[in-house]
């Protein structure tokens, strides 16, 4: 069943809730590049850019020494542009492996923000997997550790937050994707004390507008918006359609169809950052520039869901 | 529920991206290099060893082939991408040894008659052998990415069911089929989600050679084939 529009009154609530989370753009010192638009997570008041960077399948790239070095320009590139979130799971093949050789290579980066999950059934594992993982990242601690798909969830977020406590990690939450077990998701948004969540949001996946992005809002539950491309094949669609984005949207810095849809993501207030995989430097920086300049209001983004429903 | 089960779409199982999948064959052929004439002498080897109903000596080098498929490429590259390309190391080693049993069993079987299926065997192993390396140039990828039986698996599992039919028995050749079919299957539905060109190549393949198979038991249990040695 396609998610309603977004009303006015509901749109104007959630922006009501999430205009505070704004903060100005600021400037990298050591790059002198733009970080673009930052947000605020509720429950530390640490910001983080709105464009973060995925690794589902950009970064599984194993042992190949092209690509890892391809991948470590993307850190780079990333880092340059005003770095952020960068979203890993032991569920990716080598790609925490992958992250770890670029961060080495690159020594590290003080505007990383790293968030990665913990990925099995066996929910005595979570101290274990998390080692493990921020051994391949060439990490002590993660800023974010996430329960990946709620798989063994009730074992796993006590033990996060024991670790929280410990100072083992800054914030736990959960992950879904695809639209999947989103009443289970917003039961244990409702009974248990998260940081974050991620989940599936873009312009043509926009279930959560309903229930579970005011929730989070409601919440003080910071965002985290995956597939906000919908895998590709959202661009590729809307190309087919129309090759350039129509002209009102020049208004709010929309130059290509990649800042049309990740501003689209950004610009609902109760989201915090959108994590778009690339394993190219051009689209990363491209990514990057969606975070940049004008956002839609909620009349553009009205009219962007129309024009996405006629497609 | 429902809708969770939809959820669970294809390109869920396939973690990494078309690019990265092309250069583990740059990468194999970069290690391997010059073994590849030598694998194709094989496989001709092989060829005209099936004709002459030499099944065992065919059987052997096709086992060899399959095994350096699971170590060059499936454990030693594909399993750094993903947990399926341990599983199919594994498989394609078991399959190895199916053949060499299909090999030893068959051996004594009189030589092949010129059947439909041996026909359809033939036209596989060409495919494998003989088109499958064209198919990255015609494409418009460079001669690094071609798909050589006895390394890259597509290429393998046709010819090896090409040959299987070829000098087929037909009892035996149904039990070597599986981990060839489910190959055919996994791998075109990796193609299929990486956007590859010829995605349903290897499955056709795999769905001709299991008519064939299946045609072929069905008229020796129709007295049209063969007569049978087996006791």
């Amino acid at each position: 069943m396609p998610p309603p529009p977004l009303t006015r009154r509901t749109a104007l609530k959630l922006f009501g809730l999430g205009a505070a989370a704004w903060t100005l753009p600021k400037r990298l010192a050591a790059a002198g590049a733009s970080t673009g638009v930052a947000k605020a997570i509720p429950s530390s008041g640490k910001t983080v850019p709105v464009i973060g960077l995925g690794t589902w399948r950009t970064f599984n790239v194993g042992g190949d020494p092209a690509l890892r070095d391809a991948c470590t320009e993307v850190l780079r590139a990333f880092f340059v542009e005003g770095g952020g979130m960068i979203d890993s799971s032991p569920m990716y093949g080598s790609a925490q492996e992958v992250i770890g050789h670029g961060l080495r290579q690159l020594g590290g980066n003080a505007t990383l923000f790293s968030s990665d999950k913990i990925w099995t059934n066996d929910g005595s594992a979570t101290r274990e997997q998390a080692a493990v993982s921020a051994g391949r990242w060439g990490l002590e601690t993660f800023d974010l550790l996430q329960v990946h798909n709620l798989a063994a969830w009730e074992e796993h977020l006590p033990t996060l937050r024991k670790m929280k406590a410990e100072g083992k990690v800054r914030h736990l939450g959960i992950t879904t994707s695809h639209g999947m077990r989103h009443d289970a998701f917003e039961r244990i948004m409702k009974s248990e004390p998260l940081d974050f969540i991620q989940l599936t949001y873009n312009l043509t996946h926009r279930t959560v507008e309903e229930r579970l992005l005011p929730l989070a809002a409601d919440r003080g539950i910071a965002v985290i918006a995956n597939r906000p491309y919908d895998g590709g094949t959202l661009i590729t669609r809307l190309k087919a359609r129309h090759p350039q984005p129509p002209g009102w949207l020049a208004d709010f810095d929309c130059r290509t169809w990649a800042d049309v849809l990740l501003k689209f993501v950004v610009s609902h207030p109760a989201v915090t950052c959108a994590i778009p995989a690339t394993s190219k430097v051009a689209h990363l920086r491209e990514n990057k520039d969606a975070g940049r300049g004008h956002m839609p209001d909620s009349a553009a983004r009205e009219r962007l869901v129309r024009l996405v429903e006629a497609l | 529920m429902i809708e969770d089960l939809r959820a669970y779409t294809l390109d869920r199982f396939i973690p990494f991206t078309a690019e990265t999948y092309a250069r583990l064959f740059e990468r194999q052929h970069a290690a391997l290099w010059p073994a590849q004439p030598f694998l194709i002498l094989l496989a001709l080897a092989a060829l005209i060893l099936a004709c002459r109903g030499r099944r065992l000596g065919a059987a052997a080098l096709l086992a060899l082939s399959l095994a350096t498929v699971a170590a060059t490429f499936h454990f030693r590259l594909y399993a750094d991408l993903t947990p399926v390309g341990r599983i199919f190391g594994w498989a394609f080693l078991l399959e190895s040894g199916l053949v060499l049993a299909w090999g030893l069993v068959a051996r004594r079987e009189p030589a092949p008659r010129r059947t439909p299926s041996f026909w359809i065997g033939l036209g596989l192993f060409v495919l494998g052998v003989a088109i499958y390396p064209l198919l990255a140039p015609w494409s418009g990828h460079s001669w690094s990415r071609a798909l050589v039986f006895g390394l890259a698996p597509d290429p393998t599992v046709c010819a090896t069911l090409g040959l299987l039919l070829i000098a087929g028995r037909p009892l035996w050749l149904i039990a070597v089929l599986p981990v060839l079919l489910l190959w055919c299957g996994a791998s075109a539905a990796t193609l299929h989600v990486l956007e590859a060109k010829h995605p349903l190549l290897i499955a056709t393949a795999g769905a001709a050679a299991l008519a064939a198979a299946l045609i072929r038991r069905r008229s020796r249990d129709d007295g049209k084939g063969p007569p049978s040695v087996t006791p």
